[in-house]
């Protein structure tokens, strides 16, 4: 929900989440945490979604449920989710970046960017 | 530096990812600057915030009822060739065609039709029993697959934490995270195949492997009471290395990010670039940032011996070397027998007859070989050299 701001595509991530994990189940070899693998999942699905996605399907519909999460969702789409990847989910900027099909180079400067406005708002 | 470029560092600081030679300049930045400083706090609170909001939203009531009809409806298609009594459909009918098809190929369907309905049989089950089974399958893959090699946290005192969250007893540290401790809290991580690194006050350990970590500030007292494994250490400007087995060692890195080793029992390997130490029981052995390790030196040691060869080590003062000599007793042999390899052709000699004097080199070797820094020979000493310490 606070990657796509839109109830009706996180239910549907959700959904689809779920049953992706479980068709996958036999390729989960434990070389990292269950927690990581579903998370990375997660975060493949809906990084392949929101890429296939017009804006009109996407537009936020979430206004966020705490201080914190009111203005996480004023960011820019990929500031968003690059702070939410990494500074949430804990996901190494490499991976993040594998995920962009971008450079980490530019993972690390969306990061800045996200950081530097949720101080401004929220410090 | 550049406050800009400092603000731009100190993300990749707080995210301990910032390259070793970058954390010192940082560091003595922050403490001159205080606009910097502020910043590094801000951030600091911004993560602290960020690990703090929950991690998860509310489910809509909808979601389970809505997984629930997908599975039902993936479990349809796979049955979409037999009807509710379990009877195969003609194959016109499942097509919704109304041309019949050649005899030989309904047959095969039926045939292909049977055999997928004695395969979907365990589908007829409840669905729920489904979502049970993905539950055992993932707790299974959990705790058989994902606990090979755990790294089990007892918390001694305080509250140490990964990534910025309160670690508990029993907690498990995997790769890549980070263990930290604050001024008032310690631990001991139980590392299989290994034995306890009893972590102290201010310091942080990465996990990088199964046997391996890094400790960037702090101290550790490592006791590999269980050892079947060889355990690698990072810290700053030196990579420390089981020798053998069932070491028991110390070790401390300061804020200078200049480190201590003492090893209480065993043998550890000290390397950095071209260097390389052996560190016995009773020694100790200290690393100097962007230097490297220097020769290790007994507990036992003089003060005025280990003054000199501190200036031999980091400050390649040649001229220590008859300081060194004159303050050796038997206790010193094994930083003799290094010294040797890293002093020049010419102070060879005086070295090799010193060291002699304490333990003779063994009958297999001879001089002019040793003064040569034969590999072999000099091995061949060290070993008795052990055998005498």
């Amino acid at each position: 929900m606070r990657i796509t701001g839109n109830s009706a595509l996180s239910l549907e991530l959700t959904k689809k989440i779920f049953i992706s994990a479980w068709m996958q189940i036999s390729e989960y070899d434990g070389s990292v945490n269950f927690s990581t693998w579903l998370t990375k999942i997660a975060a493949f699905n809906i990084i392949e979604e929101l890429k296939n996605k017009d804006e009109s399907e996407t537009a936020s519909t979430y206004a966020g449920s705490n201080i914190f999460d009111e203005e996480l969702i004023k960011l820019p789409e990929s500031e968003r989710i690059v702070f939410i990847l990494h500074d949430l989910e804990k996901l190494s900027h490499d991976y993040v970046a594998e995920l962009l099909t971008f450079p980490v180079k530019e993972s690390k400067k969306l990061l800045i960017k996200a950081r530097l406005k949720l101080m401004k708002a929220l410090l | 530096m550049d406050h800009n470029k400092v603000k731009i560092l100190l993300n990749d600081y707080v995210d301990d990812i910032l390259p070793h030679e970058l954390v010192k300049p940082v560091e003595e930045h922050l403490l001159e600057c205080k606009e910097c400083n502020n910043f590094h706090l801000s951030l600091r609170t911004l993560l602290e915030r960020a690990s703090s909001i929950p991690d998860s939203i509310e489910l809509p009531e909808n979601l389970w009822p809505a997984i629930y009809s997908e599975l039902r409806e993936m479990e349809m298609k796979d049955k979409n060739l037999v009807d509710e009594e379990g009877k195969v459909r003609s194959f016109g009918e499942l097509k919704g065609q109304t041309v019949k098809p050649d005899e030989n190929e309904v047959e095969e369907k039926i045939e292909e039709v049977k055999i997928k309905k004695e395969k979907s049989h365990s589908l007829s089950k409840p669905i729920f029993l489904s979502l049970l089974i993905i539950l055992l399958a993932a707790i299974l893959y959990f705790f058989i697959f994902n606990e090979t090699n755990p790294w089990r946290i007892t918390v001694v005192s305080g509250t140490p934490t990964i990534s910025q969250e309160k670690v508990t007893s029993n907690d498990k540290l995997s790769e890549d995270e980070i263990l930290r401790t604050d001024l008032n809290s310690r631990a001991s991580i139980k590392i299989p195949g290994i034995g306890s690194i009893h972590v102290g006050p201010n310091s942080s350990v990465r996990r990088i492997g199964d046997f391996n970590f890094r400790l960037t500030s702090g101290e550790i007292k490592a006791s590999e009471d269980s050892s079947s494994e060889f355990l690698l250490i990072e810290i700053p400007s030196a990579q420390i290395k089981d020798f053998n087995l069932g070491n028991s060692f110390s070790l401390e890195v300061n804020s200078n990010r200049n480190s201590s080793i003492y090893v209480e029992k065993g043998w550890l390997k000290v390397s950095y670039a071209n260097k390389e130490f052996l560190v016995p029981s009773k020694y100790y052995c200290n690393v100097k940032k962007d230097v490297g390790p220097g020769i290790p030196y007994s507990g036992l040691s003089t003060a005025a011996f280990k003054e000199a060869l501190n200036k031999f080590s980091f400050g390649g003062d040649m001229e220590s070397i008859p300081t060194i000599l004159s303050e050796s007793t038997q206790n010193d042999a094994l930083s003799l027998w290094h010294l040797l390899q890293l002093a020049d052709p010419k102070d060879r000699q005086a070295i090799f007859d010193r060291l002699s004097s304490f333990v003779e080199p063994p009958s297999d070797t001879n001089k002019e070989e040793i003064l040569n820094l034969n590999k072999k020979m000099l091995i061949s000493w060290l070993e008795k050299i052990d055998l005498q310490m």
